[in-house]
């Protein structure tokens, strides 16, 4: 069968929890649990065929990067994938800054595609593929 | 602490100086005072030697700083929006010593806002006014209750003010955001705006008020018919406040939508008496802005390469900076851009040397090759920093630091010294 994927928005997002694990615990699981996440509609998960809490590969020009998915308390917005700002986000972002200081971290179009049998990366893991 | 810079916190202390209980914050506030005294606190300067740190002498952490600044040809001193504003004062000291660029974090939340601010001005106020003032208070892609969790309790919704006695009664509230966000669940109105559209919605609202006809029936994925109704309720406001966030900053149009923002609150003014103010992320982002501006005329990412001030957001800013490769060191001071910079920038910090002033574990000490451990401003030194509305609010110390944390000034000071002899 062939692998379902999804094209979608990205918006990244201040949530509590990642304001939370940001003061002093950045090298903690709280921290990936708050970042290493991203959040859509029921009817988004219903059309990858996935649950909260399974996986998924988010693709972007820039990278990609495995994501814990969350059914977002905020719905209905079909269409966009809300990631928390942090390392994993940085991964798929678009660092083009149109000549502002400022990179595009909201609104980059991603594809998204199950990935039962990945894990999240952990920080550590994140900080290793960077200085590679 | 976010950019709300609550200065009502009371830090219950026990035995030996322990931070028990932190009352009146919110749970982001209420952890960076726990965390200060947590395990993974970091308590003595260390250097990486054969990939692994090992514990150093402070003098011996500064003299390597400096020398690494000092050698370098293009160091760029980044960070600056978690400590007082006398260690953004020496810093600035220091970016002129060793020629260097110094950016805020500025660069990577509200940099297009000061753009656009310095092409059309803006009409502000403080959070006092608008407590005692405001009837109408829009967010727009902002999310408080998770970013500021007590801005609204404390300053623009739910207080009782001096002309709105009964507090969120006689307030209307207004989110717009591409998602209903836990904000947008308490608006009496919610604009949900397609991603990247929020340049055209503000313009519609401008039409609208100016008494033009749109010929649409929804623009950026708005009903017309619900622009109106709102500009409706902006227009007959006593006093308006619009706070913006990350949703204007870091979208498509970036600068330009907060231009427009601004150009929108001119022409609300014509009707009404309407404020606008971002909503700043760190709890002395502001400070930073205030500091090097009344320091070196420019807000951020400047430059002093040419021995006097050059400001040139694209060229001296700091994602830019590290995207074309240009910096061969790095200094970091109070902030962690491993987290919050793109792979592409974070990828050639990396690869250079970076000293970095951080009391915690964080990614960006995981690529540094020298740490510095300070007292944390507000917390274990006095200091002063400036909250959104830019009203400076004096820094108490509540407990001891760590035996051998200096603040952050003293140590950047110590760096200045150094380069200063060696550049002598
Ligand atoms: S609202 Fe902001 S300043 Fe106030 S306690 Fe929470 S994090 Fe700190």
């Amino acid at each position: 069968m062939a692998k379902k994927s999804l094209e979608m928005t990205l918006i990244t997002c201040r949530t509590i929890d990642q304001g939370v694990a940001r003061e002093g615990e950045k090298m903690e699981y709280d921290y990936q649990r708050a970042c290493g996440v991203c959040y859509m509609d029921y009817e988004d998960m219903r059309l990858l065929d996935i649950l909260p809490g399974d996986c998924v590969l988010v693709k972007s020009p820039y990278g990609e990067v495995v994501l814990r998915v969350e059914r977002s308390k905020d719905e209905p917005h079909k269409g966009i994938l809300v990631v928390p700002l942090g390392p994993w986000a940085n991964k798929i972002v678009d660092p083009e800054t149109h000549s502002t200081g400022m990179p595009s971290l909201k609104g980059m179009p991603v594809t998204v595609e199950p990935a039962f049998e990945s894990a999240v990366p952990n920080i550590k893991v994140l900080i290793s593929e960077l200085q590679s | 602490m976010c950019g709300s810079l609550c200065d009502d916190v009371v830090v219950l202390l026990g035995d030996g100086g322990r931070i028990i209980e932190v009352e009146n914050a919110c749970a982001v506030g209420a952890s960076k005072f726990l965390s200060a005294q947590s395990e993974h606190r970091l308590k003595t300067p260390l250097m990486k030697k054969n990939g692994k740190f090992v514990e150093v002498s402070l003098e011996k952490a500064v003299k390597e700083t400096a020398k690494l600044l000092a050698d370098a040809e293009r160091p760029l001193l980044y960070g600056w929006s978690n400590t007082e504003c006398d260690a953004q004062r020496v810093g600035l000291e220091l970016a002129e010593a060793v020629g260097g660029i110094i950016d805020s974090t500025t660069t990577i939340c509200h940099g297009p806002s000061v753009l656009a601010v310095q092409e059309v001005g803006c009409s502000t106020c403080t959070l006092g006014e608008v407590k005692n003032r405001a009837d109408v208070v829009v967010y727009w892609g902002s999310n408080p209750i998770h970013a500021h969790p007590r801005h609204m309790s404390r300053y623009t919704t739910f207080p009782r003010g001096f002309f709105r006695e009964k507090g969120e009664k006689e307030r209307t509230v207004i989110v717009v955001d591409v998602r209903r966000t836990d904000t947008a669940k308490l608006a009496d109105y919610f604009i949900q705006v397609k991603p990247g559209y929020d340049y055209e919605v503000i313009a519609a609202m401008r039409a609208i008020l100016k008494g033009y006809y749109i010929n649409a029936s929804e623009v950026g994925g708005v009903p017309t018919s619900k622009i109106k109704e709102v500009v409706e309720v902006m227009k007959n406001a006593g006093f308006g406040a619009l706070f913006f966030g990350m949703g204007l900053t870091m979208t498509r149009g970036k600068h330009r939508n907060i231009d427009n923002a601004i150009s929108l609150i001119a022409d609300l003014n014509s009707f009404s008496k309407w404020i606008l103010m971002p909503m700043r992320g760190h709890y002395n982002v502001s400070g930073t802005g205030e500091t090097f501006s009344w320091v070196t005329g420019y807000p951020f990412a400047i430059d002093f390469k040419r021995g006097f001030p050059y400001y040139n957001p694209g060229e001296t800013t700091s994602i830019d900076l590290l995207i074309r490769g240009e910096v061969d060191a790095a200094l970091i001071v109070a902030s962690d851009p491993v987290s919050h910079f793109p792979a592409a920038a974070v990828r050639h910090l990396a690869k250079i040397p970076v000293a970095t002033i951080e009391p915690h574990q964080t990614p960006t000490v995981e690529i540094s090759k020298i740490v510095i451990p300070p007292a944390i401003a507000g917390i274990e030194t006095e200091g002063t920093a400036y909250r959104m509305d830019h009203v400076p609010i004096r820094l108490r110390k509540v407990v001891d630091p760590p035996e051998g944390c200096l603040p952050d000034k003293e140590i950047l000071e110590m760096i200045l010294d150094e380069v200063r002899k060696i550049k002598k």
